[in-house]
């Protein structure tokens, strides 16, 4: 059951802390990620995610862009290793 | 640093007609050296009264330049290759043909061989020549070669979408929740039932593109989005991922002819113009063709949602289930929200899960996720109280739990003349039948400092008399400018003509993308700060020449002085010499004691003539209520709400993107077949702008792009359940369903 003892998540919640830099979401640009989330979603932003080095939803190895895969691990990562 | 004092403040509002005020006292700690927070005793002078938009004239006059307007000598003309299939892979690219077509200056491939081809119209290369038939006859000569595969574009049928029965219910059985159920058992009125909305695509009045040129290795690109700095970034990561030597990016989007969430990302489009500029050493121009911005520039998705809830015998929600599955493309963003203030003591559950087709993915569409979560619930609500004996108004009352939206139900029924309308009878046998329906609307968004280096403004005052504030942030159309204008002009005390406001230019102070209602409530305290410490110096140069101490002397009302020594404005800037008063204020971050209320509240009501003849329906009159924290630019928060009932309108009646399941191809990707509605589809439009003061900040201001876009469907859908007396469960409300809908009452 959901929402029965609501507790405040925030987008930044739900970004994962190793996501790569390179992808881009609304709430980033809106410097909005401190903004509350209303429902049950299970990743940051609206679900718009694109490459800031293809400029589309695909990023340089040919694969959606999304949160849960721009990590480490994938071959186009650019972000700060662990 | 000092401590920063503690204010006394005075939030809320003043009684709505009828009604009981709700002001409260509070004690805020504003950032040192910010202005003092303006409050619900503020007796302003130019916020909240009809200024006109600053640059109303210009756009009028066709002197505003858009993105589309940009030209330069010697600049080429671009367009991009799409990919005709929707699903496959891209075996071959032979661009040399085309390269060497007279009046082409460059040829660029935007997808690697082997790359995968994802929906028809997916960017396959680019060309840029001196006309667009040059780049239309070289376009004719790039061969690409495709592996085919088997594509879907009905997300109806995706692999995991639920089973729908011939009347369109979701048949799939509900997983199991013991305490909801329980619930939904000792219910004493308990329905269900599914709501379908269809894909709304982006139709921004202008297309996506840009104009590019570069001076060496720095670029100057002018490009219609809704997030300035953050393409400037974007886009200079993207030319150095393509080998280019990147020096400056500097970013122009002075006018932009909308945006609605479709212009965060620079696009394909961005960076081929950029590619294009770089390899033919001119200027570049790119703008999308209207079949390209239908089909590639993302869309509201479609969304199927099933309901089912129980109330009591008080009329209260005790039991709320509901799913939804959104199409989302070939990525993952279908989301759906629903309202959460009529269900706070209810058992509930909400469940969502994406549909993956192989056609142009969702971007976010002013409220996203809103007005098709909300079609669904508040038509369910509507159902639920009929089902229960209950007036829908009432039904509210009695569930809402949001006391600023009690008081809005209350005057907006007042106002529409809901029981009137509610209770006026259609004749039996009548071809035109009349109905009411009423709708809610949620946000959040107070705004915010942003992260790293705040928001920053720009205000200049100069000898002259005039006064400048320039923000870099961009103003999509809905009034930023004029916005920036009224609480400039507030602050110093002088008359709105007096000030420029300029937006758009990444060489002015960085400021928030345009998105999720962000861009007032995030700069309007900046610009008020910029004003506040360019007023500071002036006065410290008028205690000087008049031989005052600083304290005693204040600027308002046009005058700068103290007592009989009081300068006119005019003179007052004389003495400020040939260099201007130039300072920079920046949005300090909300205050931390909790504001009068953290989201907008707004209600809407409809009536709508059906004609049982025909299926037509014809929205007649609609009346919303709309908060935004405090009401700056009130003709222009006016414009907004009406502007987002017109928006609403068409996604209620008419707006629907048709696909041809075997090509994958957009079947009416143009303003001929893709029907938007126009002057003689609209009602009788009036709103209220609820002004609320929140002390978030020294301003106060709350989002407003999205808000009023959240009701106006469930409004109309409600209003068309009234007038026919069965619910049309699927949106748009198109004479094929509502004739159904009719069918369906007499069978």
């Amino acid at each position: 059951m959901s929402n029965q003892n609501e507790k405040i998540t925030t987008h930044q919640d739900l970004v994962p802390r190793d996501l790569c830099p390179s992808m881009l979401m609304k709430h980033l640009l809106t410097h909005s990620m401190s903004e509350r989330v209303f429902d049950d979603r299970q990743w940051p932003g609206d679900g718009y995610y694109w490459c800031a080095r293809t400029c589309t939803c695909v990023g340089p190895d040919d694969e959606v862009v999304h949160p849960k895969d721009c990590r480490p691990g994938r071959r186009c990562y650019q972000g700060p290793q662990a | 640093m000092s401590t920063p004092r503690d204010v006394e403040i005075t939030v809320g509002y003043p009684a709505l007609p009828g009604l009981e005020d709700r002001l409260e006292k509070r004690t805020v700690k504003p950032a040192e050296g910010d202005a003092a927070p303006w409050d619900a005793t503020t007796k302003f002078t130019t916020i909240g009264t009809d200024v006109d938009r600053v640059d109303g004239l210009q756009k009028a006059s066709g002197r505003a330049k858009y993105t589309y307007d940009i030209t330069f000598p010697g600049m080429l003309q671009a367009m991009i290759l799409r990919a005709p299939i929707a699903k496959g892979k891209l075996k071959g690219l032979e661009l040399d043909e085309a390269s060497r077509m007279p009046g082409i200056g460059a040829v660029v491939a935007l997808k690697d061989l082997g790359a995968k081809v994802r929906f028809v119209g997916d960017a396959i290369a680019a060309v840029a020549g001196t006309t667009l038939n040059h780049v239309r006859d070289a376009i004719e000569k790039i061969r690409a070669e495709y592996d085919l595969e088997e594509h879907n574009v009905d997300y109806v049928v995706a692999t995991d979408a639920p089973l729908l029965s011939a009347t369109g219910q979701i048949e799939e059985p509900w997983a199991e929740a013991a305490e909801l159920e329980a619930a939904l058992k000792e219910a004493k009125v308990t329905h269900e039932a599914t709501y379908r909305t269809e894909v709304q695509t982006h139709s921004s009045l202008e297309t996506h593109g840009g104009v590019a040129r570069w001076n060496g290795n720095d670029l100057e690109i002018w490009l219609s989005t809704q997030a300035t700095f953050g393409c400037r970034g974007e886009l200079a990561q993207a030319c150095k991922a393509k080998g280019i030597d990147v020096g400056t990016v500097t970013l122009h989007a002075e006018f932009v002819g909308g945006g609605f969430g479709s212009k965060f990302s620079a696009g394909i489009e961005g960076l081929a113009v950029c590619l294009l500029a770089h390899a033919a050493k001119v200027p570049v121009k790119l703008m999308l063709d209207r079949f390209e911005e239908h089909t590639t520039t993302g869309n509201r998705p479609g969304c199927l949602m099933q309901a089912r809830a129980g109330v009591d015998a008080d009329g209260r929600i005790v039991a709320w289930d509901w799913r939804s599955f959104g199409h989302a493309g070939f990525t993952g963003s279908g989301g759906v929200s629903v309202p959460n203030y009529y269900t706070a003591d209810a058992k509930k559950r909400t469940a969502h899960k994406d549909l993956n087709i192989d056609a142009d993915p969702p971007r976010p569409m002013r409220a996203p996720g809103h007005p098709q979560g909300w079609f669904g619930a508040e038509l369910f609500l509507d159902e639920l109280a009929t089902k229960a004996g209950i007036d829908p108004l009432q039904f509210r009352l009695k569930n809402d739990r949001e006391a600023i939206r009690l008081d809005q139900w209350r005057f907006g029924a007042a106002k529409f003349g809901w029981d009137a309308a509610r209770a006026r009878k259609n004749e039996a046998g009548a071809r035109f039948l009349t109905g009411s329906g009423l709708a809610s609307a949620r946000w959040g968004n107070l705004g915010g400092a942003g992260r790293g280096t705040p928001h920053g403004i720009t205000c200049r005052i100069h000898q002259d008399g005039t006064v400048e504030t320039r923000s870099g942030a961009q103003d999509i159309g809905v009034g930023t400018k004029t916005m920036m204008a009224i609480v400039t002009a507030e602050e110093l005390g002088i008359p709105v003509a007096r000030i420029t406001a300029m937006t758009g230019h990444t060489t002015d102070p960085s400021g928030p993308a345009s998105g999720g209602s962000t861009l007032t409530p995030s700069i309007a305290s900046a610009v008020r700060h910029a004003a506040f410490l360019a007023k500071q110096t002036l006065v410290e140069i008028v205690a000087k020449h008049i031989g005052v101490p600083l304290s005693e002397v204040h600027c308002a009302g046009g005058k700068v002085g103290s007592g009989t020594a009081q300068l006119r404005w005019a003179d007052a800037c004389k003495l400020i010499g040939p260099n201007p008063i130039d300072e920079r204020g920046k949005r300090h971050p909300n205050y931390a004691e909790k504001p009068f209320h953290a989201s907008q509240c707004g209600a809407q009501f409809a009536e709508v003539k059906v004609d049982t003849w025909t299926g037509l329906v014809e929205v007649t009159r609609m009346f919303g209520i709309q908060d935004c924290g405090l009401v700056l630019a009130k003709k222009q928060a006016e414009s907004q709400v009406l502007g987002a009932m017109i928006q609403g309108v068409s996604y209620a009646l008419h707006e629907q993107r048709i696909m041809d399941k075997r090509s994958g191809r957009m079947l009416n990707g143009d303003f001929l077949r893709y029907k938007i509605t126009g002057v003689r589809d609209l009602p009788r439009l009036e709103c209220h702008m609820h002004s609320i003061a929140n002390g978030h900040d020294s301003v106060g201001a709350a989002g407003l792009g999205e808000p009023p876009s959240v009701a106006t469907a469930a409004a109309i859908g409600n209003a068309v359940f009234h007038a026919i007396g069965v619910p049309v469960r699927h949106l748009p409300i198109t004479p094929d369903k509502v004739l159904a809908a009719l069918a369906s009452k007499k069978g």
